[in-house]
């Protein structure tokens, strides 16, 4: 079966960038085309950009957008109901890393997994450390 | 009735831009799409309400019903930003009653031949005929895609896109 694509969506094309970074972890990727968009692309053509992009792409793959409310995930809403393609907003390095070892190690994406990757690693860094600590201070006292 | 604080020419309608600065910028609490075609997709619409900041309320009208909509009530209450996809549909409410004074035309999508006059905002002639006859009638227009931006005044665009 052919490899799925993670499709990345953003505002000037930074994913590119997170990609290249993101190849220290997880070594080299050749399943994340990017579609940047513009300043001066509308709605109207940055869709038909992606729409006909996401034709050609195989079956399973995903979209990863980078702002809820903006154009990227409003594009990627519209081509992700009409191609039956999952599209996850709020971009960042664990869900790209997430999304890309599992293609990497199975050949395949579990969506549910991928997103509460993403969903689950944004955190109080600090806040999250204290609490734990204190959990440990209570238990063994 | 409502206030409006900010109307806003913009092809994208609602996105990053004006998510994250206009509103809180304009203190709006309230925004009203004028688009025949979103008014019509369910689905679309629904990401554009989904993906209103809290506590901002976003309504969508057909060039018809929003002239209607202000005729019988002004919009309701609140404090509005009025967010249009182009210069046709902006004359079609002006003329209909909806005569607001000052108008800021944020983004203007590119076409093989319209031509650009300020970032990603460009014109036709279409376009300098409604911003003149709006000009003529007292509006004030501003050419601004974030409040970072300089304003760039009705005349430098003008001179701009004749040069």
């Amino acid at each position: 079966m052919e490899k799925p694509q993670v499709l990345l969506l953003t505002h000037g094309g930074w994913g590119m960038g997170l990609v290249e970074s993101a190849k220290m972890i997880i070594g080299a990727v050749d399943f994340v085309p990017e579609i940047p968009l513009t300043p001066e692309a509308t709605f109207s053509e940055y869709y038909i950009e992606v729409k006909d992009f996401v034709e050609k792409v195989p079956p399973n793959s995903i979209i990863l957008t980078d702002l809820f409310g903006g154009t990227t995930t409003n594009v990627g809403a519209k081509v992700g109901k009409e191609k039956n393609i999952k599209v996850i907003s709020g971009l960042n390095a664990p869900l790209l890393i997430e999304a890309c070892s599992q293609i990497k190690f199975t050949g395949a994406i579990d969506f549910n997994s991928v997103l509460e990757t993403g969903q689950q690693s944004v955190k109080d860094v600090v806040g999250e450390i204290m609490k734990s600590l204190e959990g440990k201070v209570t238990n063994n006292g | 009735m409502a206030n409006i604080v900010l109307t806003r020419i913009d092809s994208r309608l609602i996105h990053g831009q004006v998510m994250t600065k206009w509103v809180n910028q304009s203190n709006a609490n309230k925004i009203v799409v004028v688009s025949d075609e979103l008014a019509k997709d369910e689905f679309m619409l629904e990401i554009y309400l989904l993906s209103a900041p809290a506590g901002v309320k976003v309504e969508c009208y057909s060039k018809s019903d929003a002239v209607r909509n202000w005729k019988e009530n002004q919009f309701g209450n609140g404090k509005v930003l009025l967010l249009l996809p182009n210069l046709e549909s902006m004359k079609v409410v002006y003329d209909g009653g909806i005569k607001v004074s000052y108008i800021q035309i944020g983004g203007l999508g590119g076409a093989p031949n319209r031509k650009v006059v300020f970032q990603n905002i460009t014109l036709d002639n279409a376009d300098v005929n409604v911003l003149t006859y709006l000009k003529d009638q007292g509006v004030n227009i501003i050419f601004q895609t974030i409040p970072e931006d300089i304003p760039q005044s009705f005349d430098s665009i003008i001179k701009k896109y004749n040069q």
